[in-house]
């Protein structure tokens, strides 16, 4: 619940107060399904499955025909359960678990884009952004649990195609891929960088 | 302008709900197997080759939030017991029948329940170990015990089951207490059903390969 108040205020806030004084003409909403896979050695000895479960959404305003900037949040449930090991505990006693890893990834970014090209069947695009990347850490032996959440930085570097669903329109569907870097140092994982696919669409919200 | 940062708004909140309900749920994709968790304990300066003969307490206790409410001998109880003496003689221990005669291990079992769900401290536990297990029981009127090793704090739902293993070979006559060289715990979804008793006990002996005669 806290992830969803939190996704929620940033989010909307953000985007209510970036486009108060701007024309509604250039705003563009991107909702799309995302899918990551875990990279760099820490990150993937503790979970090495890619997330199907996540989703990203983005407001971006036009500031001309090729730049845009807004705001990006994602969601990605990582989750990998292991067979029945046996721990050396630091007090010496033996720990037979089945060890479940989760991790909850939810990036909230500063984003911009740049269109290559502003009419045509493809318009592909570049972005780069950067925020902050709530994390919650959650890990059970077998049905016991230990949580903790993390506030770190993120950032984002992606690149895909637009295509519209008509010649003259803003709507269309968008697909793309991106890396996210991010630092995290923290339960013996040095970061908990991805690589993700994105699929969705692209909405104007203009009159 | 308002229908725009309404439209925001209601996006952010359904990305954010439809986002976060999208999340792995770990418990239901346990077995209650695969719920449970095994600890083991040993005295790191004892050699279990030297010991030959055992007996297991012919009843179980069980404690309730600190308090002993009994000894007893349900299904569960005898079957864990049963499974216990099968272990120790696979082991190549030999079990002592003859009441006559000491065991050079004897072995207690006990069921912790609470009727919360908080956190037990195994430390309060062994500090009444005592009140449980009277070593007159073993022999040994007036002794006490001796752990040489100590548990932290554990949150459980169901209880737990403790087997504890008694060095009656040596007593300590100059402290008068009995040392306990072993001790098993087990707890999680099932702990006391008697399905579960083979595999608990493979459990905590599968990782407690220098209990070998």
């Amino acid at each position: 619940m806290k992830q969803v108040i939190r996704i929620t205020a940033l989010f909307a806030l953000a985007m209510i107060i970036m486009q108060a004084p701007m024309a509604q003409q250039r705003l563009q909403l991107n909702i799309n399904y995302n899918i990551a896979t875990p990279i760099g050695a820490t990150f993937r000895d503790y979970i090495n499955k890619t997330s199907f479960r996540g989703a990203q959404g983005s407001v971006l305003y036009g500031i001309n025909n090729h730049f845009s900037v807004g705001v990006q949040a994602s969601y990605n449930d990582f989750y990998q359960k292991y067979g029945r090991q046996v721990y050396k505990a630091t007090d010496g006693s033996d720990i037979s678990v089945v060890p479940s890893n989760t991790l909850q990834s939810v990036p909230v970014l500063v984003k911009g884009e740049y269109s290559f090209l502003n009419k045509g069947l493809v318009k592909p695009y570049i972005g780069l952004g950067a925020g902050i990347h709530f994390v919650d850490y959650d890990q059970y032996l077998g049905e016991f649990e230990y949580d903790k959440h993390f506030t770190k930085a993120a950032f984002t570097g992606d690149a895909g195609l637009m295509v519209p669903f008509r010649r003259s329109s803003n709507y269309g569907f968008r697909l793309g891929t991106s890396y996210q870097l991010m630092p995290f140092k923290e339960e013996s994982i040095k970061n908990l960088d991805s690589w993700d696919v994105q699929a969705g669409v692209s909405i104007p919200l203009s009159k | 302008m308002k229908k725009v940062q309404f439209s925001i708004l209601v996006f952010s909140v359904a990305l954010a709900l439809m986002a976060t309900s999208c999340r792995k749920d770990v418990i239901n994709h346990l077995s209650n197997a695969e719920s449970r968790v095994y600890i083991t304990k040993r005295d790191s300066a004892v050699n279990f080759a030297n010991y030959r003969t055992f007996r297991i307490a012919d009843s179980v206790s069980v404690i309730e939030d600190g308090h002993l409410v009994k000894h007893a001998y349900t299904p569960y109880d005898s079957s864990m017991i049963a499974a216990l003496t099968q272990e120790m003689t696979q082991r190549g221990y030999q079990l002592q029948t003859d009441d006559a005669i000491k065991p050079d291990l004897g072995i207690d079992i006990s069921r912790i329940i609470t009727s919360y769900t908080g956190t037990v401290s195994y430390d309060d536990y062994w500090g009444y170990f005592g009140n449980y297990w009277d070593p007159y029981y073993w022999g040994y009127g007036g002794y006490g015990y001796y752990f040489p090793y100590t548990f932290g704090i554990y949150t459980f739902r169901e209880g737990a089951l403790s087997v504890d293993m008694l060095d009656l070979k040596n007593p300590n006559t100059g402290s008068k207490k009995l040392n306990t060289i072993w001790t098993g715990l087990g707890y999680g979804t099932g702990i006391f059903d008697v399905a579960n008793v083979n595999e608990e006990v493979q459990a905590l002996f599968n990782q407690s390969t220098y209990v070998q005669q």
